[in-house]
């Protein structure tokens, strides 16, 4: 039974709350174990603790009994937040040697506050490469992470920890931020759903290095999970610079009406990425996944929008290169020594890229973005693959034995990150291997709920498997 | 009767236009007949097309006289600052060196006006890619304010600022990278907003990214309101639009002030300040609390040097791309001081840019943290009085050329705060002066709520200018 809580879906364990046949504490308890069972060979977490953890649950216990008052419908469901988020009484170290180890930790950022406040139970800090600066999951801080489908292999990032521990059930929700597909690139990796919501629609707090490229979302097992996450964490906040008006959506509207004669552009390679460049396995998951679409009712054609010679990638590069230059800055010669390799390479190469070539890229960020909002409203939704591959060894910066300093083989993920779209993945079948491969699914600006809701219509025919070593209890 | 036409405000035209008591056609041969006059001294437009005018007024008279007008603007004449596109003329930029082949699509702004039956009749005057906050341009010459000839109508959207001041159309588009929209507003003694940005659609994107605002400019918070009703609509061009919210701002004008928190800043930082500008804004924003406000003076919350210094390096980094779209062989051919502008762009470092960046975020969290604890914020609009034409900076208390004229309307660029100008006031040389009233994101109405508040109690009896002898 407590092995069940422990992957059991958020929606599911409250209803168990409800009729009092399962309490926060035995959740967190079943969290614990998985977390005692596979972290060691997962390496998922930057900080742990379990003792807050369980007295969060005891409050949360009493809320569920009757005559209490339950604070938000996720009340009590153990949870996990990225270590670059920050999180009162837990250390927040960027997966970085060089913050400090001592804190103090005495400020939530916005959505910990908002998760606080609706009574999640937070179990630990989840891994990531410092400074979110690379899509795999290794620090000098923490060693690497490993994907649970194949343990050797990366889980992807920059939230490896959080997608490592939630395909497990080292928790039942995670949060992820994504400035270039930090959030979609491991939940394609690990076989879960991940959502980069419309900037600004979720606050962000401290502004963050890479500016309006980040974003934070919720990563989960099921679709209504992530919906159910986003009714808590898409609340304003006045310490958000560029958050949105404030629309009060309920993010399980129309969770269930399927996807019949929505307008869906289907882009195998999103009108610039070379088809050789896409593995093989993966097209094939994704086109057939495109049908199911069809077979459901969705106007679906294959359209690709006119990128007028602009490529993402070359953009998304400037801005990320350029960033990092005042990131690494800000840090002292001593500490700077202490910094991986890679990000000190990555900012040395964005200081030499020059002024003009990075106003320029700010200009052409525009551009992409008209060109873009063009194309989606001619569209309800607009499909691709999320990578063009599936999880790749650990210890690697990135894809095809690159640097990760050109971030060029995530570009179905950092094009969205540059037009501030909503975009999802959700797992559309395996590899040879046996990997999960995953399906973007994008939205118009604002139009989140309309991606929840067509992810919903396709997990309910082609449901999300869990990883065999999940069984393994 | 048919200058008055010349003198009322779009609201007034279109009541008239309602009582079959005037009709738009007489509108705009009371506009273009007073243009014939007064236009020369001012220089305001590049180009009125007086026949496609004269061809839309009559067609706007149909409606009307059918009783199907297309909005509240139907048959009202609007002039269109020369940075926003209009289908048929060629997109200036106050500049010699752009292309001036006609534009072959509107403008999101100029689209939404068309469709409301709101009559394109006139292209204003801008200086240089709207570089500067005065308006002339090597293109166009210098432009006057119709208050005082010797004076700028200030800028960039100067040509708009006469204009409507001096009923060459009583509503005009303007566009605000750094005040350009509430700098003539105030030195005109028009009513002007720079909305939150992504509120009104923008498409071609602008040089100055999102610093830039399209917004309107009128002799009323009303019409700003009308305006408002009209351009904040839908464009899929503008991929940083906010999503539509069918607000309408004519409606949400009305309603009362009571119990409004209002910060008053009459200094954001270490700047000279013009001794008639302070005494005017702080009677203005005592009056508020008559308006039923609770006012409290305090500080600015950010350090005006820090947010002075990221705007500069926005701005000129921003400008230094015009290097790279013209043949240096043509450089000569650009303002002089734009071309001075976009060199010292050239020389930041992308490390400077960056950290502008960094103090952009931080400016921005400060005043949203202000405009979480007050309702509004009210300050002057711009240090100075309208100062003498043909001058890029006036001259400062201490005798030398003062580049610190106008501290209060980039940060809200830099923020995307809505902010507007309302006048409040003249000079003793007669000259108008304006308070700054800001508010949270996404406040626009409110904005204009207050503007409308307190220009009621407070009116700015609108002299027929230039005054005609």
């Amino acid at each position: 039974m407590t092995a069940d809580l422990a992957m059991m879906p958020a929606h599911q364990l409250v209803k168990l709350y409800k009729d009092r046949k399962a309490s926060p504490v035995e959740a967190v308890r079943a969290a614990l174990a998985r977390i005692e069972a596979f972290n060691p060979q997962l390496n998922a977490f930057q900080h742990l603790d379990p003792d807050a953890a369980l007295r969060a649950a005891r409050a949360s216990e009493k809320r569920w009994k009757k005559g209490g008052k339950r604070l938000s419908d996720i009340d009590g469901v153990p949870i996990t937040i990225k270590d670059m988020v920050l999180t009162k009484g837990m250390p927040t170290r960027m997966g970085s040697l060089a913050t400090d180890a001592d804190g103090p930790w005495t400020v939530d950022a916005p959505v910990a506050q908002r998760l606080r406040e609706a009574g999640t139970v937070l179990l630990g800090k989840t891994t990531s490469p410092e400074y979110g600066w690379k899509g795999v999951t290794d620090s000098a801080l923490f060693g690497a992470t490993h994907n649970p489908w194949k343990i050797g292999r990366t889980p992807g990032g920059s939230s490896g920890g959080g997608v490592a521990a939630e395909a497990v059930g080292m928790g039942n929700l995670a949060v992820g931020t994504d400035g270039a597909g930090s959030v979609r690139i491991p939940c394609a990796f690990t076989g879960l759903f991940g959502l980069k919501p419309t900037q600004g629609r979720v606050p962000l707090y401290p502004p963050s290095a890479q500016g309006t490229l980040s974003h934070i979302g919720p990563m989960t097992r099921t679709v209504r999970d992530a919906a159910m996450m986003m009714n808590v964490m898409a609340r304003p906040d006045p310490r958000d610079l560029y958050g949105r008006p404030d629309d009060e959506e309920d993010y399980l509207k129309g969770f269930d009406k399927g996807v019949k004669s929505l307008r869906i552009a289907y882009s195998p390679n999103l009108g610039f990425v070379e088809r050789d460049k896409i593995d093989r396995d993966v097209a094939v998951a994704v086109e057939n996944a495109m049908k199911v679409f069809k077979t459901l009712g969705a106007r679906v054609v294959e359209d690709s929008p006119d990128l007028q010679g602009l490529d993402p990638r070359k953009i998304l590069n400037a801005h990320w290169q350029s960033n990092v230059v005042m990131l690494v800055k800000s840090f002292s010669e001593e500490k700077r020594a202490l910094m991986d390799p890679g990000l000190l390479k990555a900012a040395e190469f964005g200081a030499n890229l020059g002024q003009e070539a990075v106003v320029t890229a700010i200009h052409q960020r525009q551009q992409i973005g008209a060109i873009m909002n063009q194309f989606m409203a001619k569209y309800d939704l607009l499909l691709t693959p999320t990578m063009p591959m599936t999880a790749f060894a650990v210890n690697e910066n990135g894809a095809w034995g690159g640097d990760g300093i050109d971030i060029g083989w995530t570009p179905f993920t950092l094009t969205f990150n540059l037009t501030r779209q909503p975009a999802a993945t959700i797992p559309c079948g395996l590899d040879r291997e046996g990997l999960p491969i995953g399906l973007q699914i994008v939205s118009g600006h604002a139009r989140d709920t309309l991606v929840l809701r067509a992810a919903a219509a396709y997990e309910r025919v082609r449901p999300i498997p869990a990883p065999p070593l999940a069984h393994q209890v | 009767m048919t200058d008055d036409l010349a003198q009322q405000s779009a609201a007034r035209l279109a009541t008239l236009y309602r009582k079959g008591k005037a009709s738009p056609v007489e509108t705009m041969k009371a506009v273009l007949a007073r243009n014939e006059k007064v236009g020369p001294q001012l220089n305001a437009f590049t180009r009125v097309d007086g026949g496609a005018a004269l061809k839309a007024a009559r067609a706007a008279e149909r409606r009307w006289k059918k009783g199907e007008p297309l909005s509240a603007l139907d048959g009202v004449p609007v002039s269109i600052k020369e940075l926003v596109r209009v289908k048929g003329w060629p997109a200036s930029m106050g500049s010699k060196l752009t292309d001036k082949a006609p534009a072959d699509a509107d403008a999101p702004a100029v689209a939404r006006l068309r469709e409301a039956g709101a009559i394109v009749f006139a292209q204003s005057t801008s200086s240089e890619y709207g570089h500067k906050g005065v308006t002339d341009s090597p293109l166009n010459g210098i432009t006057r304010n119709p208050w005082q000839l010797a004076r700028t109508p200030g800028g960039s959207s100067g040509g708009a600022g006469a204009a409507v001041a001096a009923g060459l159309g009583p509503i005009a588009i303007g566009t605000d990278g750094g005040g350009s929209v509430r700098i003539p507003s105030s030195f005109n003694g028009l009513v002007g907003l720079k909305a939150t940005f992504g509120r009104v659609p923008a498409w071609p994107p602008s040089l100055t990214g999102d610093l830039a605002n399209t917004g309107p400019m009128a002799r009323t918070a009303l019409d700003c309101a009308l305006i408002m009703n009209v351009i904040s609509r839908r464009d899929p061009r503008d991929a940083y639009a906010l999503p539509e919210d069918d607000t309408n701002y004519a409606k949400k004008i009305d309603g009362k002030l009571k119990k409004l928190k209002v910060g008053f800043v009459l200094r954001f930082g270490d700047h000279p300040l013009d001794i008639e500008v302070a005494a005017l804004v702080t009677r203005a924003a005592r009056a508020f609390e008559k308006l039923g406000c609770k006012v409290e003076e305090v500080p600015a919350p950010f350090s005006y040097a820090d947010a002075g210094r990221a705007f500069v390096v926005h701005w000129l980094a921003a400008l230094q791309r015009l290097l790279q779209l013209y043949p240096e062989s043509r450089h000569g051919e650009f303002d002089p001081n734009l071309l001075a502008s976009a060199k010292a762009g050239l020389r930041y470092s992308l490390q400077d840019v960056v950290n502008a960046q960094v103090t952009r975020r931080e400016l921005a969290i400060a005043w949203n943290l202000f405009f979480a604890k007050y309702d509004l914020l009210l300050s002057p609009t711009v240090a100075v009085q309208p100062f003498e034409v043909g001058k890029n900076l006036p001259m400062g208390p201490d005798g030398k050329a003062n580049a610190l004229w106008s501290p209060y309307t980039s940060q809200f660029n830099l923020s995307r705060h809505p902010a507007a100008s309302v006048p409040c006031g003249l000079s003793r040389d007669g000259l108008p002066i304006g308070l700054q009233i800001a508010a949270g994101h996404y406040k626009d109405a409110l904005v204009l709520r207050a503007a409308a508040r307190y220009a009621e109690a407070h009116p700015v009896k609108f002299p027929v200018l230039p005054e005609t002898k």
